[in-house]
């Protein structure tokens, strides 16, 4: 193959979204020529133009539209104080022509019942405005919470002391810890729910619009308008509801929904491929593959999980063994205790281990130290909690911080369900040392409803926080046992 | 820059002091007319990455929040593409900040490149979107058939070499002539039109 052929090839590839890291080296090399540069842009262009053409650019005019419309922000601030000042010029005028050819005292104390009358048909009138504006404008009531939540709600107003029952028009709200989750309801009983590390917008001026930044969230969507779909906006993905149950996550680069009921549209961003979502299929768009988008079927849930660090944290820094050694042999070198050359041995000796194993390190944030990781990254069946469950953890830690271990659990084949969470006190850990936690699933409490547990429930993600964000502590593997089923012969 | 006849240009422009007098209901006027150049323009120049359609969608948000800054009886679709280009230069700003973005999603060249056209291109892509339908329905059926499994159905390479019968690399190099063609046509017809006017 020449060279030509070959940068064909290469660029076809990455229009294709099949290109890997090397490949993308090796064009970067190619695209040093200008005219192949010339060449390549064309392409792209030509490609990106040929993709919104067949998708029917006017076909989804209206769409756009509405949608556009929609994310217009609403004045009616604006709106009060212009019908105040012309309702007030039109009382002014009327008093002032009753009573013309009066005396100065007359007028005078015209002047003020003209000032007090406006004044009070003012305010009486902005309260009837403003209120009845509220009253038919949806709103959305905050229905569930626990733990950190922020919510910046109508005109950008930080919310302090939240509490059930609040109703706003729209805004961010967020989730601020691994144990902390809040429910929302919109007039027409669509819920969402989010939970741990979550940010979320929403708005529904006519049709819900959400925008989750980052983290999860599960909904239960009550029948919308056919031309005003619920939609939900993710880095990576695009979704269109008219009425389901689904749950996403959204990452730095990709978005994985998981449809309980009904259907959903979603379409990645990178390419604009759409796809529907039936009840209980789940597809994943990510900004890095471009290729296949097909949903895969619900598999029937298992009882056992074991951790793959490296794919399922969701927090924390995955760190494989041979990083560790090799920071390590070059401190060793530095310190004078090891020639170069045996440390480059050494390395090239440990190159053919298995570089999948290794840790994942605890990352500070303004709630602690936190790791969480997300079973549904690495294993495709659901995991499914019962009263023979155990949880193990192993780890090490350099810090007594004491520590809090929870689950997020969902309903099977349903959203979002609880948080359930134990405390190992930090004087049960040795600092610097290797520990293993056994835990039975009975250990794992929600605080603020003691009766229920996460029996029956699915395993959505693991965490785990020290009190102090700045407390040193690595995971080395995490696992879920069903002891009932591990004593079957 | 794209011509619009006087009729629709009145249309704008009143649709726009409609939006000024306070009837935020004609904006939707304004979205409809523009809205297709602009999301043509934006998926051009857009590097992989970057939604056009979200950044067409924020440029109509900031041109409706400023609209009193708007001169009216000016150019408000040039005024407009100002606005869609600093939006879009700022997305691609942040999406540069991520540590891996050019392993993951585009050679550093191309991003270079499209932002260089970014500024000296002109907002032209009606008169290209409307030059390359046509160009597309020229293509002899043997040629236009893969256009349209790749662009409108969607469908796999896998599926397009087993409908033509050839290998997928045959088909992905059947695909590069058919866009340096199409591309070739389009270029053809936007000088003609040039040279016409």
């Amino acid at each position: 193959m020449n060279d030509r052929q070959r940068f064909e090839d290469l660029w076809n590839d990455f229009l294709e979204g099949e290109q890997s890291p090397e490949g993308v080296t090796v064009l970067q090399q190619m695209l040093q020529d200008p005219d192949r540069l010339s060449q390549a842009t064309d392409q792209y262009q030509l490609h990106r133009l040929l993709g919104l053409q067949g998708q029917g650019l006017n076909e989804n005019e209206d769409d756009f539209v509405a949608a556009t419309m929609d994310l217009l922000p609403a004045d009616p601030e604006q709106f009060v104080t212009e019908v105040e000042a012309t309702v007030s010029k039109l009382q002014v005028r009327n008093v002032i022509g009753r009573n013309k050819g009066n005396d100065s005292f007359h007028r005078l104390r015209i002047g003020i019942s003209t000032f007090v009358l406006t004044a009070a048909a003012s305010l009486l009138l902005s309260c009837w405005l403003y209120y009845g504006w509220r009253s038919t404008t949806p709103e959305i009531e905050l229905v569930e919470f626990r733990g950190e939540i922020l919510l910046t709600g109508d005109g950008g107003k930080v919310v302090e002391g939240l509490a059930i029952g609040h109703r706003f028009l729209g805004g961010t709200v967020e989730s601020v810890s691994p144990d902390s989750y809040c429910k929302l309801r919109f007039d027409d009983k669509t819920t969402v729910t989010i939970s741990g590390r979550t940010l979320l917008t929403l708005s529904q001026n006519g049709q819900k619009i959400v925008r989750l930044r980052r983290g999860n969230l599960s909904a239960d969507v009550a029948p919308q308008p056919i031309d005003h779909p619920m939609l939900v906006f993710t880095e990576a993905a695009e979704l269109k509801v008219l009425g389901t149950e689904f749950n996403v996550e959204a990452t730095t680069g990709a978005t994985s929904l998981v449809v309980n009921e009904g259907l959903v549209r979603l379409k990645r961003l990178t390419d604009g491929k759409q796809i529907e979502v039936p009840a209980r299929q789940s597809v994943i768009a990510s900004l890095e593959d471009e290729s296949g988008l097909s949903p895969i079927r619900r598999e029937a849930p298992v009882t056992a999980w074991q951790s793959d660090l490296n794919q399922d944290a969701v927090i924390g820094k995955w760190v494989s063994r041979h990083w560790m050694l090799g920071a390590k042999l070059k401190k060793a070198v530095a310190n004078g205790q090891m020639t170069k050359s045996a440390a480059v041995n050494a390395y090239k000796t440990a190159a053919s281990f298995d570089d999948a194993t290794g840790s994942v390190w605890a990352m500070p944030s303004p709630v602690g130290s936190l790791i969480v990781l997300s079973p549904r990254r690495s294993l495709k069946q659901p995991v499914l909690l019962n009263a023979n469950t155990w949880v193990k953890v192993c780890g090490r830690t350099f810090s007594k911080s004491p520590m809090k271990i929870g689950l997020s659990v969902g309903l099977p084949d349903g959203g979002f369900e609880g948080k359930y969470s134990t405390q190992t006190p930090g004087s049960e850990m040795a600092a610097g040392e290797d520990f293993e936690i056994e835990l039975p699933i009975d250990r794992f409490r929600d605080a603020k409803n003691p009766s229920s547990a996460p029996t029956g429930k699915e395993l959505i993600d693991w965490w785990c926080i020290a009190e102090s964000s700045s407390a040193k502590y690595e995971i080395t593997r995490v696992e879920i046992t069903d002891r009932k089923e591990k004593a079957k012969p | 820059m794209s011509t619009i006849n006087d009729q629709d240009e009145q249309v704008l422009q009143d649709a726009i002091s409609r939006v000024r007098s306070g009837d935020g209901s004609a904006f939707a006027s304004v979205v409809r007319m523009c809205q297709s150049p602009l999301r043509a323009w934006l998926a051009t120049h857009s590097p992989p990455g970057i939604d056009p359609d979200e950044i067409a969608q924020r440029s109509f948000v900031v041109a409706y929040t400023q609209l009193e800054e708007f001169e009216l009886g000016t150019n408000f679709r040039a005024w407009l593409f100002a606005i869609a280009r600093f939006q879009l230069k700022t997305e691609v700003t942040r999406l540069r900040r991520t540590a891996d973005y050019h392993t993951r999603y585009a050679p550093d060249l191309l991003r270079r490149e499209l932002e260089r056209r970014c500024e000296v291109d002109a907002a032209d892509e009606p008169e290209r979107l409307t030059h390359l339908r046509k160009c597309v329905d020229h293509l002899a059926e043997h040629l236009g058939r893969f256009v349209t499994w790749r662009y409108t159905d969607e469908i796999t390479l896998e599926e397009m070499a087993h409908r033509s019968e050839r290998s997928i690399s045959a088909v992905k190099k059947q695909l590069w002539k058919i866009r340096r063609k199409l591309q070739e046509c389009v270029e053809q017809r936007l000088s003609a039109e040039g040279e016409s006017t």
